[in-house]
């Protein structure tokens, strides 16, 4: 184990401050999180900056759940929700200081953890003195190492995500309050994958007297909030949890999480002040900002780093995407800082992938891409004269799927997109597709020549790599099979450590570039708003709720 | 007047004889399969066919759908299964909001409709008829969903004011707050339909009112409020209790977007997520109560024909 070192006494929200460096090492996250887990636990705080205020009910466009059962469901509406009562091992940094990607993890319900020098063997302190809530059926009693094995084998047993948590061959309970998990293999996104939603620590006593978690009357935890009222189509209420572990949070007296569904009426519901949170991550229309600062001009209006790129994926296991030149050749048609200036007005990204360039820890300046970088300019008489080489002198015709439910301004980017291709030549058939057909085929990669369309949130940086190009992944849309790429991935996976990693990700995303198995298209950041009377809100790629909102406070 | 009302009975069991075999196939017809969404989307389970076999939609349709039939015979519609809540228990929740909002449409269409209508045509091709006229144009014209997302939007963007929208409250919690918050969509919903009952109700009162029986009526000197509201409307009463009962499934189906616009917890919202997941149980109970009700309305608008008129009774 890692010795904890001495820190003094102070306010919760500091462990924050003492941690932030920005990205950290494995290791030196280790020593972090013993660090700051003594900051954590020592009670008495005192506050030395800017007073926060206790008290007050934010009123939260979010969304209903189809589910409370996170390992019955990859859903994020199910994580968002679930947040608020139940708590991880680790968590991400949170706060107005923070960056939305920034993900330095912090203990949760964890003080420290310690892995063997192979990288199999991780070692995980628990937090003691941590209760959940005071029903039944579990009634106040303290959450144990019983608790986090069998939520991890719940887990591994039923969740879509558990091939993120590595092989786990065996978790043992060498006390009540050590956990100790056995991998296969060293796997490096390990302990970040214990901060994310979806594996949070579950009772027990709740499935084996209710069968399952599916209903609202499952959500028991030990979180910052608890489950007060689930209203099914209104609203869910969370009050402040009166047993948290952290002594003074959550400032908030309670959130009143609404089913709001339609988009008009959040915005309204928004500008008349009726909610202080407009959508389930503050999200408003690119398109309203101007009118929006018009009408509420002392709301703070944010433009924000977000992680889910787009894509146009091709099947490259068939003629004609088959040949690297055609896709080489679509990468060239994209004139990518036009794209930015014009289109986004320098409010996105060119992000070429498949490290989304908010990952700043891990991205690649596309100048270090080497020969990868030349498919990356925009030279539409290269791209027709490779198009003519590869055997379509007169150009070809692509059929692309798309949802167009994900909104009027992912339509306008695909025609942007197919207005690019047409200009050497492409024309780019869309293929609308109703969302069933969508998520369950061409958002697996069911689809016959092109799709296009953002990608799911990942906050690891495994999420964008394994996923989209390993052999046989669902989420590999372009149906890539390249050995020598499946080695490099496997490998950034058990590279333990950080410095290592970083290097073969490097090789990934040059070797990616150069193969063009898929055309990212630039994307925009997020604009987000909130009231101006929430405080220390930091807009965040995670689906967290419950750990972001467990630090902001109402200043009427 | 019982052997009019025992045959009208009678024909409405065939109907949802039909009715349910259509709802059973059209629910299967949807592009989707229920099971690979589970898999895929939502990863309810490891296997397509172990969680085929665990839903019983690996049997065949016919047996499928008499177990189905079976259950609804005994009061079971079903059970969701994504939440394992019986549908029935959802149906109750919510059944009551979209019918007080589609009651209260109801009388907002008549207490426009009716007297625009009647005054229509007592006056007809005066300055009042025409202004009736183009209002009931006016109301086919407008869309219900704009007019409501106007009623959200630009309140809020002028006056920082909008409807309370997101705290329902239940008629338990106090039945006047619980009737206030449904007056704004169901004015929407109202205004377009009062547009089309205005124009029958004008359109059958010239013609009863040009009838001999209201001429000798008046020549007895009877007042014209009693002539009017007496003779002249009930007469011109049937064909527009027929446009009442044939518009059910346009406010159950309006009700739907002023729910979405207005954040009310009714059928709306219920079955559009339900079909959105394919939860087949959920959409077939839903689609059969409503089918019901339409029936039943139909039959209810028949039943007053004969109140209406002693001819319907005789026949």
């Amino acid at each position: 184990m890692l010795p904890t070192p001495s820190l003094p006494r102070t306010h919760p929200e500091d462990i924050m401050d003492a941690l932030s460096i920005g990205s950290v090492g494995r290791r030196d996250f280790l020593k972090l999180a013993g660090g700051a887990a003594a900051i954590a636990a020592a009670p008495g705080e005192v506050f030395a900056q800017a007073q926060p205020r206790r008290g007050g009910v934010l009123k939260h466009i979010g969304l209903e759940p189809p589910t409370f059962d996170i390992h019955g469901s990859v859903s994020y509406q199910t994580q968002l929700v679930s947040s608020f009562v139940r708590r991880t091992l680790f968590k991400f940094v949170n706060g107005a200081k923070y960056r939305p990607s920034d993900f330095t993890p912090v203990p949760d319900l964890a003080l420290k953890a310690d892995v063997s020098k192979d990288g199999r063997v991780y070692t995980i302190a628990l937090r003691p003195g941590v209760r959940w809530e005071s029903r039944a059926p579990v009634n106040g009693r303290e959450l144990v190492a019983a608790d986090v094995k069998y939520s991890m084998e719940r887990a591994l047993k039923k969740s879509g995500y558990a091939n993120l948590l590595g092989r786990v061959e065996g978790i043992e309970t060498p006390d009540t309050l050590t956990v100790r998990v056995h991998l296969a293999d060293a796997f490096a996104p390990f302990l970040h994958n214990l901060a994310e939603p979806w594996n949070a620590i579950l009772p027990h006593e709740v499935e084996e007297k209710m069968g399952d978690f599916k209903a609202a009357e499952s959500l028991i935890g030990c979180g910052p909030f608890v489950l007060e009222r689930y209203e099914p189509g209104v609203k869910a209420v969370f009050a402040r949890n009166p047993t948290y572990y952290v002594k003074g949070l959550p400032y908030l007296d309670k959130v009143e999480w609404l089913f709001v569904k339609d988009r008009s009426t959040q915005l309204s519901l928004f500008r008349a002040g009726q909610v202080d949170i407009p959508f389930y991550d503050a999200r408003i229309p690119r398109t309203d900002v101007a009118s929006f600062k018009k009408s509420n001009p002392t709301y703070p209006v944010q433009f924000w780093d977000w992680l889910a790129v787009r894509t146009l994926a091709f099947r490259t296991d068939k003629a004609p995407f088959k040949d690297p030149r055609v896709r080489q050749a679509f990468s060239l048609a994209v004139d990518r800082k036009k794209w930015v200036a014009q289109y986004l007005e320098g409010q996105g990204w060119e992000d070429p992938g498949p490290v989304p360039a908010p990952m700043r820890e891990w991205k690649l300046p596309t100048s270090e891409l080497g020969e990868g970088a030349k498919w990356l300019q925009h030279n539409p008489a290269l791209a027709r004269k490779m198009l003519a080489e590869a055997g379509f002198p007169n150009g070809m015709k692509v059929k692309c799927t798309h949802w167009p439910g994900y909104g009027p301004e992912y339509v306008e980017e695909l025609e942007l997109l197919a207005f690019s291709l047409k200009q050497v030549g492409v024309e780019l058939q869309i293929v609308n597709e109703e969302y069933g057909n969508y998520i369950r085929g061409s958002f697996l990669g069911k689809f016959d020549e092109a799709s296009w369309g953002p990608s799911s949130l990942f906050t690891e940086v495994d999420g964008y790599l394994y996923n989209f190009f390993r052999t046989g992944q669902p989420n590999n849309r372009s149906h890539v099979a390249d050995t020598q790429l499946d080695v490099m991935l496997d490998a950034q996976r058990r590279y333990t450590s950080r410095s290592s990693r970083k290097k073969i990700i490097d090789d990934i995303q040059r070797y990616a570039a150069e193969r063009a198995y898929y055309l990212y298209t630039p994307y925009p950041k997020n604009v987000s708003s909130w009231t101006p009377w929430m405080k220390n809100y930091g807009c965040k790629n995670s689906f967290d709720r419950g750990a972001q909102l467990e630090v902001v406070w109402l200043d009427k | 007047m019982f052997r009019y009302s025992l045959r009208r009975l009678l024909l409405v069991l065939p109907t949802l004889f039909l009715v349910s075999l259509f709802v059973f196939a059209i629910v299967r017809a949807i592009p989707g399969d229920v099971v690979d969404m589970m898999l895929e989307q939502f990863q309810y389970g490891k296997s397509a066919d172990e969680l085929r076999a665990r839903l019983g939609l690996d049997r065949p349709l016919a047996a499928q759908y008499v177990t189905w039939v079976g259950q609804v015979l005994r009061g079971d519609l079903g059970t969701s299964l994504w939440t394992n809540r019986p549908a029935a228990l959802d149906i109750a929740a919510r059944f009551p909001v979209t019918m007080t909002l589609s009651l209260l449409s109801i009388s907002v269409s008549l207490m426009i409709a009716l007297p625009v209508g009647i005054l229509a045509a007592v006056r007809q091709d005066s300055r009042a008829d025409y202004a009736a006229r183009s209002f009931a144009v006016g109301a086919l014209a407008v869309p219900n969903f704009w007019l409501a997302t106007l009623i959200v939007v630009l309140p809020s963007y002028y006056f920082h004011w909008a409807p309370s929208i997101g705290s329902f409250t239940r008629f338990t919690e106090g039945w006047y707050a619980y009737l206030g918050q449904f007056l704004l969509p169901a004015l929407c919903l109202g205004v377009a339909q009062a547009g089309i009952i205005m124009r029958m109700t004008r359109g059958m009162m010239l013609e009863v009112l040009r009838q001999d029986y209201v001429r000798t009526a008046l020549a007895k000197g009877l007042g014209g409020a009693a002539v009017v509201l007496g003779h002249a409307l009930r007469n011109a009463a049937i064909p527009i209790v027929t446009i009442i009962g044939g518009q059910m499934p346009f406010y159950f189906g309006g009700s739907i977007i002023m729910e979405h616009i207005f954040g009310l917890p009714g059928m709306g919202s219920f079955v559009l997520e339900a079909i959105s997941r394919r939860d087949y149980p959920v959409i077939q109970a839903v689609n059969l109560f409503v089918a019901a009700l339409v029936v039943a309305s139909n039959l209810l608008v028949d039943l007053s024909y004969g109140a209406l008129d002693p001819r319907v009774r005789q026949d």
